[in-house]
């Protein structure tokens, strides 16, 4: 289908099965990271083609790993993804490419997914 | 001790000179001599002898003629009383020393004698005379006494009499017949207080016998008296031993009446006016002092003032106004009994109390005559001028025109007008106006000097009641005030209360969605991947469903919590609401349901959140739609008011029960099915956010109007929301 990496960044366990289990069914190949220290090791040492964030990580914050990450790699799409709909009107985390609340409808995510990878290739094309 | 006695011997014979010299010089004596009746006489007055021996026979004047001029003529007056001795030969003559002795000759000695004998009687005259002189002594100082006594007596101010221990008077002076006018001073004294008619029932007995019986002095009585001509007065009477050492003969008493009639009334009077200012002291309101002010002048026979009328000046119009007018006989206070009243002073009390609530309905009448009387204080009537150099003015008719209205307003009554004025630090109160107590008009000084006391009182309490009212006046805008402080504080611990619920359901909020997320995801996969349709596969359609309506309401929890600041745009709220018309038009007309708009044309923009005011009424129509379960009508209306404009959502459905009606805007609290009880509390908040107010009118099966009102100059403060706690710069 298509060879897209995707970086995906939550802590809780059952949760990162849901979303690896149902992006692959979308045909993404999905690295898990349960935190900012495996997500970074993964940045660097994998190509990574988009990144999903949860802000509330445990013992660190999304929007700091998201400075880090956008460290390692400038152009790096980035999805804020939390239960919170308070980070949407902050400016940092207008930073972000896309902000998706989560909910149990993961149809949502995964349209958000789609148009963040069609803007980033058009724009890279 | 008689050494330096002189004798005078008066003798012709050479002989007894010599022999009275040679024995009375030995025995102490002083004999001077005189050889014939006149140098006896002559020496008598220079030398002042203590004794005068006197020889009965003698050429020229004899010893009795010279006897007789010493005793009578009035020359020899200063030695009148010198003691004289006869001597006489004639020892057997009686008739002769009869006579002698009641002419008053001390003694006689018979010649011839011996001078032994001579020597002795001259030592006893002397020691007879010595104590002759000191009794007669005595007796002038007893006398003196006794007149300076009876004349002490006599001169006092009070009433005394005294009596022996049997009770027969002894003295009694002029001021105590004053008690007993029925005795002459010369009958009393012939009285014994115990039988005599005019006084054995008489106090007088009474104070007597107890201090005869008890042996001591009787208490300080106080007794009312009536005087044979009818006047009452007030005595005080005391009755005390005399001569209290027991061992004394004559015992008596005595008895001291005083008449206190006039010191009683003073203080009886100040008495009375005390209570009267306490009372005034303790009245409140205004009214109430001014009908107890005036009641106590018309009040029994202290002030006792058959009518009384109060005036006050207005400070702002310079206006002297009637208030108020009381009369003693009209409102039953003429029969007042003081006395009794002062004895139990709760009685006093509760008396006074009812006082401000007593008004008959003559006096209503006459407090209406009062009121029409209004008065320049700025003219210069002789009365005003009176009153302002504080003087108790007598009204005549003729001089002022104040004067003269005042004695129109009830001229049936007795034309004796007097008026007080009432002065508080220096400032005009206003005027007590009272008639005369006595049927011919006549005031007597002492009750126009209780008057001027009794203004004095009443003006002080006067400008307490004043100040009372001033603080009542500013207590109640107080009050207002804090009513109002309350109501606002009431909201805001109530917006507190909705804040702490929002941060707490918003917190489970997010700690429920991300169990959710993972529920309901494995729910839509299981259904997904299940190749046939069995019950798992409904099962897990179902978890998902379920999870959805989770998250939806959590949404909305999560909306009320989190409400954003209003983004004021200035908006057009008639689009608003035909924008929102479009939208829900098909879904009422499904239900049928008429959605009617009543909008006021050419209405103002104003500032409102759109989106906010959108969601606003979009619940409402909502609720409505939800309240009418087939055929209905709802109406939107737009109004201008001044300042404000109103939109009205009405529906003809169910309505809204009295004890639900107070809960609708309660955060949580819902009477639908699925409904998440926040559709109002977040529209009430957002209104509230626009400064503005909405407001709910229900009846069951009649219907509901809700009624907003929002302002069209915004007045809430724009709250930047952008930057939070917490917040990190990348």
């Amino acid at each position: 289908m298509n060879n897209t990496t995707i970086l995906l960044v939550e802590d809780e366990r059952a949760q990162r099965l849901l979303y690896k289990e149902e992006l692959e069914d979308e045909g993404y190949q999905v690295f898990e990271a349960k935190d900012g220290y495996e997500a970074i090791n993964i940045a660097e040492q994998k190509h990574v083609d988009l990144a999903i964030l949860d802000i509330f990580l445990a013992g660190e914050d999304g929007l700091e790993l998201m400075g880090k990450l956008l460290n390692i790699n400038g152009n790096l799409p980035i999805i804020l993804h939390s239960a919170y709909g308070t980070w949407k009107d902050n400016w940092r985390g207008q930073v972000a490419d896309a902000y998706v609340i989560k909910s149990a409808d993961l149809s949502n995510l995964k349209t958000t997914i789609r148009n963040v990878m069609l803007n980033t290739n058009q724009a890279n094309s | 001790m008689l050494g330096d006695k002189k004798v005078l011997l008066i003798d012709d014979e050479q002989i007894m000179h010599d022999l009275s010299h040679a024995y009375l010089d030995r025995a102490g004596y002083q004999l001077i001599s005189a050889y014939n009746g006149k140098s006896g006489l002559r020496m008598l007055l220079s030398e002042k002898p203590d004794c005068v021996l006197l020889d009965y026979m003698m050429p020229g004047l004899d010893g009795e003629e010279v006897f007789s001029r010493i005793r009578e003529a009035e020359e020899y007056r200063e030695v009148r009383h010198t003691p004289v001795i006869f001597l006489t030969a004639r020892g057997g003559d009686d008739a002769l020393k009869k006579r002698l002795i009641q002419k008053g000759v001390i003694a006689y000695l018979q010649k011839p004698f011996g001078l032994r004998e001579m020597s002795n009687i001259l030592d006893n005259i002397f020691i007879v005379n010595e104590i002759r002189k000191k009794n007669r002594q005595l007796e002038r100082q007893v006398r003196t006494t006794r007149e300076y006594l009876s004349r002490v007596i006599q001169s006092a101010p009070v009433g005394i009499l005294t009596t022996n221990r049997q009770g027969d008077i002894i003295e009694a002076n002029l001021k105590f017949l004053r008690y007993f006018p029925q005795f002459s001073k010369v009958e009393l004294k012939r009285q014994n207080v115990f039988r005599s008619d005019g006084l054995k029932d008489s106090f007088v007995a009474e104070g007597i016998a107890h201090v005869l019986e008890n042996d001591k002095e009787s208490r300080r009585k106080i007794l009312r008296w009536q005087l044979p001509d009818g006047k009452h007065v007030i005595l005080t009477a005391r009755f005390v031993r005399l001569n209290p050492s027991a061992d004394r003969v004559d015992v008596g008493v005595i008895g001291i009446i005083e008449d206190v009639t006039e010191r009683e009334r003073h203080s009886y009077e100040l008495q009375i006016l005390a209570q009267i200012a306490l009372a005034m002291q303790e009245a409140m309101a205004l009214e109430d002092l001014v009908h107890l002010m005036l009641s106590a002048i018309t009040a029994g026979q202290v002030l006792g003032f058959s009518r009384a009328m109060l005036f006050l000046a207005d400070e702002s119009t310079r206006r002297l106004v009637g208030k108020m007018g009381v009369s003693a006989e009209k409102s039953g206070n003429g029969k007042l009994d003081w006395p009794n009243l002062l004895n139990e002073p709760a009685k006093l009390e509760s008396y006074f109390r009812s006082i401000s609530t007593r008004s008959s309905p003559y006096n209503q009448r006459f407090t209406r005559h009062v009121r029409e009387f209004n008065f320049s204080l700025n003219s210069n009537d002789e009365l005003l001028r009176g009153l302002t150099d504080r003087k108790a003015i007598r009204l005549r008719g003729g001089h002022s025109a104040i004067a003269d209205k005042l004695l129109s307003i009830e001229p049936s009554v007795n034309q004796n007008l007097i008026a007080v004025p009432l002065f508080a630090n220096d400032e005009l109160l206003g005027m007590l106006v009272v008639d005369a107590p006595t049927a011919d008009g006549t005031v007597d000084d002492s009750s126009l000097r209780l008057l001027t006391l009794f203004a004095g009182n009443a003006a002080t309490a006067l400008e307490r009641a004043r100040t009372y009212e001033q603080l009542a006046m500013e207590k109640s805008k107080l009050e207002s005030a804090y009513k109002e402080l309350k109501v606002t504080h009431d909201r805001l611990v109530q917006s507190e209360r909705l804040a702490a619920i929002g941060e707490m359901a918003a917190h489970v909020a997010h700690e429920i969605r991300n169990p959710l997320v993972t529920i309901g995801g494995f729910a839509r996969q299981l259904e997904k991947r299940a190749k046939v349709d069995n019950r798992e596969n409904t099962a897990a359609s179902i978890i998902a469903d379920e999870v959805l309506r989770l998250e939806k309401i959590l949404a909305n929890v999560l909306n009320f919590s989190r409400l954003p600041n209003p983004q004021f745009r200035l908006n057009n709220i008639n689009l608003l609401i035909q924008k929102l018309y479009m939208q829900v038009r098909e879904e009422f007309a499904s239900k049928r349901i008429t959605l009617k708009l009543s909008l006021q044309p050419d209405l103002p923009a104003f500032h409102f959140d759109e989106q906010q005011l959108t969601q606003v009424l979009f619940n409402l129509l909502r609720n409505s739609q939800q309240s009418i379960s087939d055929f209905g009508m709802v109406e939107i209306q737009t109004r201008q008011n001044s300042g404000t404009i109103s939109i009205a959502v009405q529906d003809d459905g169910d309505g809204i029960s009295k004890t639900e009606l107070d809960k609708i805007f309660n955060p949580f609290y819902t009477t639908k099915q699925h409904g998440t009880g926040l559709g109002l509390a977040i529209s009430q908040q957002i209104i509230h956010d626009h400064g503005g107010s909405i407001k709910v009118t229900s009846k069951p099966d009649e219907g509901t109007i809700f009624r907003i009102e929002l302002p069209l100059e915004i007045q809430a403060e724009e709250k930047s929301a952008e930057y939070e706690a917490g917040d990190m710069i990348i």
